[in-house]
């Protein structure tokens, strides 16, 4: 081999970075199993966080899918696009068998700079959540509430995105409408709803006590208390039963090394 | 003697080994590029199979001049003829480039020229068009990444020693892999890289 030839061949090996994936260094090297929000430009409450990995956990529970939230303050200076593709990829969101992840990422808004969010969609949730889809729902559900602007406001808008995005993963609901807003009627209806889904429990736990009291001879105070304390101690059973027994997310919890082909939509305000 | 016999069987055991694993790798490799570059056909596809949408979208909500949808339905047409060409092998990955370089300038053109239509990009039709195209957009670009990589795992092999000697000799050559083109990425709102 010439001089010429190995100076070739290491220019070659070197050119490697020219096809390089974006490497995003400014985030960690992988995602920590079983935490599914990363809030690094810092907009969410410590509770918002609890209540969005709480509602992926449970998702997930139900359905391999994982979900994961990232917020940025500036993308590491990437794309939208390729910010919220590159973490799915970095960091293997979803299944490497399902490619089943979704990510959600999302940049606010500053004095010179626009808020963009974008909702990268794995290999195999492209199906039940085409771009059209994952559009209407940045335009209808996510992107009216960061407009609305407060403290509650990028939580409002990530709580929406979860609550649509969640059933359309798993394949519960088919496509996505906006939903039209309630008439008068609707409301009144749907007021009684809860309303008798609110006293409900009230009235079976009243019964409850007052068979007991009655059975036993009690005061009604007396027995309330101790059916209290009783079903109390009966869920702490149940509880442990739970968190031992299920193993969260099939033991990758949510970054099993899913695939992304550049699926989602985005938007900016 | 005897040792002669035993270095020489030594020796050929080896060149034959060194030239199975490189053989062996080079297909491999070869059909991992091949694999990535059906996947950026697939993706191109999609972006061909969109445009006749859009077309008929801007077309029925208002008065185009024949010129600027003539030329996005033409510049289609070439560049689907340049894509399949790079896949029998008879055209090459700059002339597909460059075929796709002329189809966004005029896709852009007809998407610039909607924007004078305030009812076209009202509709819920149109904005879900766009996000298709910006999603294929986004898709190419990603195929077009892996189609790179998987190039460049094979060249490098073809390239260096001792892989370099046995490419000549079974005939394996380097493969031809997409140069970004900067001067699309100056394109306002939706981008149409080549």
């Amino acid at each position: 081999m010439t001089t010429r030839g190995f100076l070739l061949a290491f220019l070659v090996a070197n050119a490697s970075w020219m096809f390089a994936q974006a490497p995003l260094e400014c985030l960690p090297e992988h995602g920590t199993p079983g935490r599914f929000v990363y809030d690094f430009a810092d907009v969410l409450s410590a509770e918002d966080e609890v209540e969005f990995n709480q509602t992926i956990q449970s998702l997930n529970d139900t359905t391999p899918n994982s979900i994961v939230v990232v917020t940025h303050p500036d993308f590491c200076g990437e794309e939208p696009f390729e910010f919220a593709t590159g973490v799915g990829e970095k960091w293997g969101v979803g299944d490497a068998q399902f490619d089943n992840g979704v990510v959600l990422a999302i940049s606010p808004k500053t004095e010179g700079r626009r808020g963009q969010v974008f909702i990268a969609v794995g290999y195999g949730l492209e199906g039940v959540l085409p771009d059209a889809t994952v559009n209407r729902i940045i335009d209808n559900e996510v992107i009216p509430e960061f407009k609305v602007g407060g403290a509650d406001a990028y939580a409002w808008g990530i709580r929406n995105a979860l609550v649509v995005i969640g059933p359309l993963a798993s394949g519960e609901i088919q496509g996505y409408e906006p939903i039209a807003p309630l008439g008068a009627a609707g409301m009144l209806v749907a007021l009684l709803f809860f309303g008798f889904l609110f006293l409900l429990p009230i009235l079976i736990v009243g019964l409850v006590v007052r068979t007991y009291a009655r059975n036993n001879n009690l005061g009604t105070l007396v027995a309330f208390m101790l059916v209290a304390n009783r079903s109390a101690q009966r869920r702490k059973g149940a509880f442990k039963n739970f968190s031992s027994g299920g193993g969260g997310f099939r033991g990758s919890g949510g970054f099993g090394g899913g695939s992304f082909g550049g699926g989602g939509a985005g938007g900016s305000w | 003697m005897k040792y002669v016999i035993g270095i020489v069987l030594a020796v050929l055991a080896l060149v034959g080994f060194s030239a199975m694993n490189s053989y062996n790798g080079f297909v491999s490799l070869q059909e991992g590029a091949d694999a990535e570059w059906s996947n950026v056909e697939t993706q191109y596809q999609r972006r061909y199979d969109l445009i006749p949408n859009l077309v008929a979208t801007v077309q029925g909500a208002a008065d185009f001049e024949k010129e600027t949808l003539t030329a996005v339905t033409e510049a289609r047409a070439s560049a689907f003829n340049a894509m399949q060409a790079v896949g029998n092998g008879t055209g090459s990955i700059a002339d597909f480039q460059q075929s796709n370089v002329v189809l966004g300038r005029a896709m852009s053109g007809l998407l610039g020229y909607s924007e004078r239509y305030p009812e076209i990009q009202a509709t819920q039709n149109f904005s879900d068009l766009q996000a298709q195209l910006e999603g294929t957009e986004n898709r190419i670009s990603v195929a077009r990444k892996r189609f790179n990589e998987a190039v460049q795992g094979y060249n490098g092999k073809v390239r260096r020693f001792p892989g370099v000697f046995w490419a000549s000799m079974f005939g394996f050559d380097q493969r031809e892999y997409f140069e970004s083109v900067e001067e699309s990425k100056a394109a306002p709102s939706v981008t149409f890289d080549s």
